[in-house]
């Protein structure tokens, strides 16, 4: 998919309880590259309480490469990395302080 | 789901830098060569290839870049990748050259700023031989 066609919403949040208590908040972080990546992600995990999880959707390649690094540079636990069937990555990350 | 490197985990790798390609065969061929003899000799290598550099990467992209004397890129870059090394592109300079995912050779990602980032405060090396 490329970045003009449609499939992502930047910015699209939506918040989900967790069975366990605590939420997780998917984001769509859609074609966002290196350069916008690092403030948004931070932003959103800051956004949350310790424990919840956010699940950043990334269709941006240099994005899927980085989104797990920075995240774990700024301490949070990357939980899981899938693929999607349209290329993007399902990033999901436990903010973890 | 995708492998990552875990929280913490140490990086012995040696990261190439180059910035060059058709422009300026030399400084690609050299730092190919470098990493080429990395990887042969087993060290985690990467080349990590930056503005016109990242056309290395994409099919064709080492065509015309030679010098007489000096190896050649193509067979330096399969060296490379064939002995375990990793190309990777920087997504700031693919994006305005419209190079995507999909078109790219064997061997070669695209990656940010962040992924280059946490390898060298991994213990990573980068080295610029050109």
């Amino acid at each position: 998919m490329a970045p003009d066609e449609v499939g992502s919403a930047v910015g699209a949040a939506e918040t989900v309880p967790q069975e366990a208590g605590g939420t997780t908040v998917r984001y769509d972080c859609g074609w966002l590259g290196c350069d916008a990546m690092p403030m948004v992600v931070r932003r959103q995990l800051q956004a949350v309480e310790v424990g919840d999880v956010v699940e950043f959707l990334v269709y941006e390649p240099s994005s899927k490469e980085d989104t797990p690094s920075f995240c774990r540079m700024l301490g949070h636990r990357v939980i899981s990395i899938d693929e999607q069937a349209d290329g993007a990555h399902v990033i999901r990350v436990e903010r973890a302080r | 789901m995708i492998d990552d490197p875990k929280e913490g985990s140490v990086s012995d790798r040696l990261i190439f830098v180059c910035s060059h390609g058709r422009d300026d065969p030399e400084r690609a061929i050299v730092t190919f060569a470098a990493a080429s003899t990395a990887a042969i000799a087993g060290l985690p290598t990467t080349v990590l290839c930056t503005i016109e550099g990242v056309w290395l990467g994409t099919p064709g992209g080492t065509d015309g870049c030679e010098k007489e004397g000096l190896p050649s890129l193509p067979e330096l870059f399969e060296n490379v990748v064939e002995n375990g090394g990793e190309v990777w592109l920087c997504g700031v300079c693919t994006r305005p050259r419209d190079i995507t995912e999909d078109q790219l050779v064997k061997g070669a990602k695209i990656v940010g700023a962040a992924k280059v980032v946490e390898e060298v405060a991994n213990g990573a090396k980068m080295l610029t031989y050109a």
